[in-house]
């Protein structure tokens, strides 16, 4: 297990570089500028020179590729042209609060989606079974921005119960309707898969074996179904986990929820480079990092797995 | 049934919790809004209006503004000018203090002036210091010094410029001439200054937090500091405000008819005429024959567009200089007519209409207003296609002068007619110095280089009435509106006033009751 996380690990760098090199090259085509940025509306072409020349923004396309690579070996981000902070430094502050509403919205998305799928198979072809599954089509295609604008106005404006927007003292009061709408998509999808999947499996012979036994409906659906049916489940949670964990930019947004989402956005608005590059560069390692994790989970649930041959 | 017994119980947990624990908006701090985060708040490099709020309350100048615009002693208690209008003695306030506790000194604005126009520091800003006698030469590097800036002692500061610029005070109460102490200048952060108020906390994304400079005297009961929440949506900050947790809110737009005819809020807005234009502006160098450009304004329904996008409470503009400035004239403007739009093409050569198009950036209120415009233009035979682009793409390709029309606005950083009509028609400013228009005329750039010489303030508003009037013939941009912004104000919070230009912003006469 340990060797094969190694060799993957190993494996981050050249995909890194290229996840670098690609992200220099796209902004080096982007059209706008980032001195435009840091002027204002008033300002002489003097001081545009100038910056420009600080910056290095007009050296030829190799040299600053070179000093980007070499900044990169040195773990060095470089610094926000339009802040003038650091960029690693920016990251670790958002990145807490990215991490803190992504796990949140997943264990709701885990939690309830789980429970409405088991729910929905325990009571199939019932009026319940439709409603729940009914419910997780609309969730699944209720955009982001939607639900989350309907809920503050909810529980926010109208009933005064949850705080709008921001993360305040980072009381949980703070986290549930960003949270909630996060993960609204994800718990719609899990919910279906273990649905569908707890479905199957009970029509295996095993479970066949446990209801002949004498096991009630529920207990053979969570014990004996629902374990074998974790796989896909696994994998839905997985990607969505690792989609978070790179910002979730309507969600941020809409709550002004300080993340990376906002901040990589707001970075590639402004054409902030040095933000712009650290941040994809983060994302796309805190990706692969959820990936891995999510494959020795995979062996840990299901033993036919064998790791060291699928790498 | 276990699992979803426990999954209510959760849910329903949780809500509670959050809810009994809420509230907690019984701070004693002024709980604003902004919608985006400021970059800088380090006077060498604050660009905009956001970071210049912020800044004005950070930091004083030599002078400030006054809420009526007019412009007040800060760090300098009284000055002279001399009859030539070029050299100016300041006498500062001997006890300005900075809020660690250092007195501020001559010898601070100096090094204040000197790290702006520091070519090593790289300020967007230098040119506002620039008309000092030798900046030049010190920003070229032979000078090691800057020859217009002496101090006879600690509390005398003579300053003297190249030639005479009647807008110079003004221009001393900008971010970029606000004094620091340099020695705790530091890349990113915000240095220490001498304003009402300093920086508490900075969350990037989040909030701003500031409490007042301990060393300045205030009001006992006026609030205990302010908080500046980072909302992006303007939903989020109706709701934030609705549910008590903001004090101030600019009301969007869409969302001012139901405020004002809101019983709870009716009696809570202030307004404020904005020192601000609108305009859609034509690219002079493709549309070179006036009439065309003429045609462009007389087929645009201007009060109509101002009864329905701006709640009826917006000024037709009919020149570039608001109401309310020295200067602003209120003239006869171009009026609605397509019929003589129509003619007027058709007499410069374009008799079935012509193609053009308009670029924007994408903001729920101006997409409103340029879909207006598109159909205004379309029943006159002009055919405009609406390009949207991001705030960094739309400027660069403005700038440049790749595009045929553009909508904009300009908001005046100094209550100066001056700050309207040079940066946005002198031959010099073409570009990015705000002459997006690229308008050029010579008898307007000789006009407006005589009239910034004028030391008499009412001769020279005069003068800039009349470039006004002389640009307006010529018709450079589609003339919009001047706008007018509401604020819905919390009723435990007294005091609070809208000061006529961002820079004069202070709140240290708000209260908030418990």
């Amino acid at each position: 297990m340990l060797q094969y996380a190694l060799k993957r690990i190993f494996w981050f760098i050249p995909i890194l570089l290229g996840v670098a090199t690609v992200t220099f090259l796209l902004l080096y085509v982007l059209p706008g500028d980032p001195v435009l940025s840091m002027v204002g509306e008033r300002y002489d072409a003097a001081t545009i020179q100038n910056l420009r020349t600080q910056m290095h923004l007009d050296d030829p396309l190799p040299k600053r590729y070179a000093r980007y690579l070499s900044d990169l070996a040195h773990l060095d981000f470089g610094t926000s042209y339009i802040t003038g902070v650091p960029v690693w430094k920016s990251i670790q502050e958002r990145a807490p609060h990215t991490f803190r509403l992504a796990v949140a919205a997943m264990t709701i998305a885990v939690v309830l989606g789980m429970t409405i799928g088991v729910l929905a198979a325990w009571k199939r072809g019932s009026p319940f079974d439709y409603l729940l599954i009914g419910g997780s089509v609309v969730g699944v295609s209720m955009p982001v921005f939607w639900l989350g604008v309907l809920l503050i106005y909810v529980f926010s404006a109208r009933l005064g119960l949850l705080p709008a927007s921001g993360f305040g003292d980072g009381r949980l009061a703070y986290l549930v309707l960003p949270a909630l709408t996060l993960s609204q998509a994800s718990t719609a999808y899990v919910a279906r898969i273990t649905r569908s999947s707890v479905l199957d499996e009970a029509g295996e012979n095993y479970v066949k074996v446990a209801r002949a036994k004498g096991l009630s409906e529920p207990r053979l659906l969570v014990r004996h179904a629902l374990r074998n049916a974790l796989l896909p489940i696994i994998t839905v949670v997985g990607i969505d986990f690792g989609s978070y964990l790179s910002g979730a930019v309507l969600t941020e947004s809409i709550f002004a929820w300080p993340g990376l989402g906002r901040f990589t956005l707001d970075a590639i608005l402004k054409r902030d480079l040095p933000a712009i590059q650290g941040s994809v560069l983060f994302m796309a390692a805190a990706f692969m990092l959820v990936n891995l994790a999510v494959d020795i989970l995979y062996a840990r649930v299901d033993p036919r797995v064998k790791l060291g041959g699928a790498a | 049934m276990r699992w979803t017994t426990a999954a209510v119980v959760c849910i329903a947990g949780i809500v509670l919790a959050s809810g009994c624990a809420r509230r907690e908006n019984h701070s004693t701090m002024l709980e604003l809004a902004l919608e985006n985060s400021p970059n800088r708040l380090d006077p060498a490099f604050v660009v905009d209006a956001t970071e210049g709020e912020i800044c004005s309350l950070l930091y004083d100048g030599l002078v400030g503004f006054a809420p009526d615009g007019s412009l007040v002693g800060a760090l300098a208690r009284t000055w002279t000018i001399s009859d030539d209008g070029r050299r100016y003695e300041f006498h500062l306030d001997t006890h300005a203090t900075f809020s660690n506790g250092k007195p501020v000194r001559a010898a601070d604005i100096v090094a204040s002036f000197r790290r702006v126009l520091d070519p090593a520091t790289a300020s967007p800003r230098a040119w506002v210091l620039a008309r000092i006698h030798g900046a030049a030469e010190f920003q070229a590097g032979k000078d090691a010094g800057i020859a217009g800036l002496t101090t006879p002692d600690d509390s005398t500061l003579v300053l003297s410029l190249d030639e005479p610029f009647a807008p110079f005070l003004s221009l001393l109460a900008l971010p970029a001439a606000r004094v620091i102490d340099t020695t705790t200048a530091k890349s990113g952060d915000a240095p220490v200054g001498s304003g009402a108020w300093q920086l508490a906390e900075w969350l990037r994304s989040d909030r701003i937090t500031l409490t007042p400079n301990p060393h300045r005297a205030r009001s006992a009961d006026g609030v205990t500091g302010i908080r500046y929440r980072i909302i992006p949506e303007p939903f989020t900050r109706t709701a934030e405000f609705e549910s008590g947790s903001l004090d101030v809110l600019e009301i969007p737009d869409a969302e001012v008819p139901r405020f004002l005819a809101d019983k709870k809020y009716k009696d809570h807005i202030l307004k404020r005429p904005e020192l601000r234009v609108f305009y859609i502006g034509l690219n002079n160098t493709k549309f070179t024959d006036v009439r065309v450009r003429r045609a462009l304004n007389h087929a645009i329904n201007v009060p109509a567009i101002i009864r329905v996008l701006a709640s009826g409470e917006a000024v037709p503009a009919h020149g570039s200089v608001p109401p309310g400035l020295p200067g602003h004239h209120d003239r006869p403007g171009y009026e609605y007519d397509p019929a003589r739009a129509k003619a007027l093409l058709a007499e410069a050569g374009y008799p079935n209409g012509l193609s053009l198009e308009i670029w924007h950036r994408e903001s729920a209120d101006g997409n409103r207003v340029v879909e207006a415009v598109q159909g205004y233009l379309l029943a006159a035979g002009v055919k405009a296609t609406l390009v949207t682009r991001e705030w960094s793409a739309f400027k660069e390709a403005v700038n440049g002068g790749k595009v045929d029309a553009f909508l904009l606005d300009w908001i005046a950083d100094y209550p100066e007619a001056e700050n309207f009509l040079f940066p946005l028609f002198d031959t010099a400013n073409q570009g990015g110095g705000g002459n997006r228009a690229r308008f050029s005329d010579a008898d307007v750039d000789r006009r407006l280089d005589d009239a910034a010489r004028m030391v008499d303030a009412g001769a020279r508003a005069n003068a800039y009435a009349a470039i006004d009037s002389l640009v307006y013939v010529h018709a450079p941009w589609i003339y919009l509106y001047f706008p007018t912004s509401f604020h819905a104000v919390s009723p435990r919070v007294s005091g609070y006033r809208l000061p006529a230009i961002y820079l004069a912003n202070d709140f240290s006469a708000v209260h908030k009751a418990d």
